[in-house]
């Protein structure tokens, strides 16, 4: 929260780049200063395919993440729809995204939180993360 | 495509050495460096021993009861200088007292039988054993060493130490897969061929030569294991087609032939194995059914090590990715915590929405 406005100060995409370039330097924006698309990929298991992902994002929007290959299940779980196939990263009622959220500190790290889950849902047919509807882990 | 990375984890840790064996080969190789460096009989340089092979490799599988050691001698190999022979003798007479040193009862003996360079140090009650060379870095240990030749007459280069750098920096460099491969490489030969196998080392080189040149290490390990096999049968298929040869493996540091001495026979035997293997693993990738898939997998690498049931491993897997304490690196690999080096990511709370089904 900004200290004088009251307002959240948004993370400008070059700010997002530079991030993203210190902690995830595979990850290419081939987007535009205003927009940016994330490219890069993600290994969650040391035994797992390099998944390749996409991430859009504009500022004052959500990011989007999107697995390109390998191809996801497709019966994969926490999609937002099987035609769309955006991954569900969070939970929009306790809203984690914020604007001065930086992309690579959060939307990344879920990603591969959510590739690793999938993994193991791959394996066991069960989604073994943290949910709203229930938490397999921590028998929620 | 079930890739089933779970049931690989599990196939690896019911592969891996007993955890005793693994801690003895850590835990001796200080007390042998300094045994042999205050040795008054034998003289040694720096660093005085190291130790080689499979444990050393990280690349262990099964009950290898060897633990492989380098130990370092002045010398002037191109001139046999000391002669290879003696040293090998003043070596085994150095070990001998070794076992007591190291609080068992043993001794110490020169392989001539195995047609080996190595002094075996035996230990009574144990079921391990030293296997125990002596080598000249004459030019540094980055580069090669020279070790007695089988008839312990002269002084050959080998690069024990270079080969385990280069699987290091191939396991770095390919997302740490590299030396499972291998180990799966070496299970699958373990589980089909008692007798008549080829040697880990022939398939080391195998595993490096395939790495460094076809296999895209992006797939799952399950893919690269298929992968593996099927392209190390497509590049021996030409020699099986000629009669009575077989293939010449290059070392993968020095470039010279390393089995030369494989029989006709017993790589017609490998290759029988390597076609099922290969068959089967490539049934299990297309399978669209997990329990076929697992049963194929089964047939490949023995139902024994690849379980039918990971809902226990994988709950386990899933505590330790939990969001908020886990830490993500570059690669994407998601650690339970900080790890020492750095460079990580810490995971904020989330918790995933949408459809549960």
């Amino acid at each position: 929260m900004s200290r004088y406005s009251g307002r959240l100060s948004a993370v400008s995409i070059p700010q997002q780049d530079l991030q993203m370039r210190r902690r995830f330097p595979q990850f290419k924006n081939v987007g535009s200063p205003r927009s940016a698309i994330w490219i890069g990929g993600l290994q969650p298991l040391e035994v797992s395919p390099i998944y390749a992902v996409r991430i859009q994002y504009r500022v004052g929007d959500i990011p989007r993440v999107w697995v390109i290959a390998p191809a996801l299940h497709e019966r994969a779980p926490h999609r937002y729809t099987k035609e769309d196939g955006r991954l569900c990263l969070y939970w929009p009622r306790e809203a984690p995204w914020r604007p001065d959220s930086v992309v690579a500190e959060t939307i990344v790290p879920w990603t591969a939180l959510w590739l690793f889950y999938y993994e193991l849902w791959l394996d066991t047919e069960q989604w073994l993360g943290p949910t709203p509807h229930g938490d397999p882990v921590k028998g929620g | 495509m079930y890739t089933l990375g779970t049931h690989f984890e599990e196939l690896l840790r019911r592969t891996q050495p007993p955890q005793e064996r693994i801690d003895v080969a850590a835990t001796v190789t200080p007390l042998v460096r300094d045994y042999l460096r205050d040795h008054a009989d034998l003289a040694t340089i720096a660093p005085h021993s190291r130790l080689v092979g499979s444990y050393a490799q990280k690349m262990s599988v099964g009950d290898v009861k060897d633990v492989d050691f380098l130990v370092f001698v002045p010398g002037d190999p191109v001139n046999n200088e000391p002669e290879a022979k003696s040293i090998v003798r003043q070596l085994r007479a150095a070990l001998d007292g070794l076992p007591e040193h190291l609080g068992y009862k043993g001794y110490a003996a020169i392989d001539i039988e195995m047609a080996r360079r190595s002094v075996h140090v035996y230990f009574e009650n144990e079921d391990f054993h030293l296997d125990v060379v002596p080598a000249t870095a004459i030019d540094g240990l980055d580069e090669p060493l020279y070790v007695p030749d089988r008839g312990l007459n002269r002084w050959i280069p080998s690069h024990p130490l270079g080969y385990i750098e280069l699987l290091n920096s191939l396991n770095n460099e390919h997302g740490k897969k590299v030396k499972r491969l291998g180990r799966l490489f070496k299970h699958f030969r373990d589980f089909h061929m008692k007798t008549r196998k080829p040697k880990s080392y022939w398939l080391g080189a195998v595993l490096v030569h395939h790495v460094q040149n076809t296999l895209d290490t992006d797939q799952s390990i399950a893919v690269l294991f298929h992968d593996l096999v099927n392209s190390t049968y497509n590049s021996f298929a030409p020699t099986l087609g000629r009669e009575g040869a077989t293939p010449h493996i290059k070392d993968p540091m020095l470039g010279h032939d390393i089995s030369w001495n494989w029989q006709r026979s017993h790589f017609e035997t490998f290759m029988r194995r390597l076609a099922d293997v290969r068959d089967w693993s490539a049934q299990a990738l297309e399978e669209g059914d997990r329990d076929r898939a697992i049963s194929l997998w089964q047939k490949v690498f023995g139902a024994d090590y690849f379980p039918s049931e990971v809902a226990e491993a994988a709950t386990q897997r899933a505590q330790t990715a939990y969001p908020g304490k886990s830490v993500v690196l570059p690669s994407g690999l998601v650690l339970p915590s900080a790890t020492a080096a750095g460079g990580h990511t810490p995971t904020h709370p989330t918790r995933f929405y949408g459809s549960d089904e």
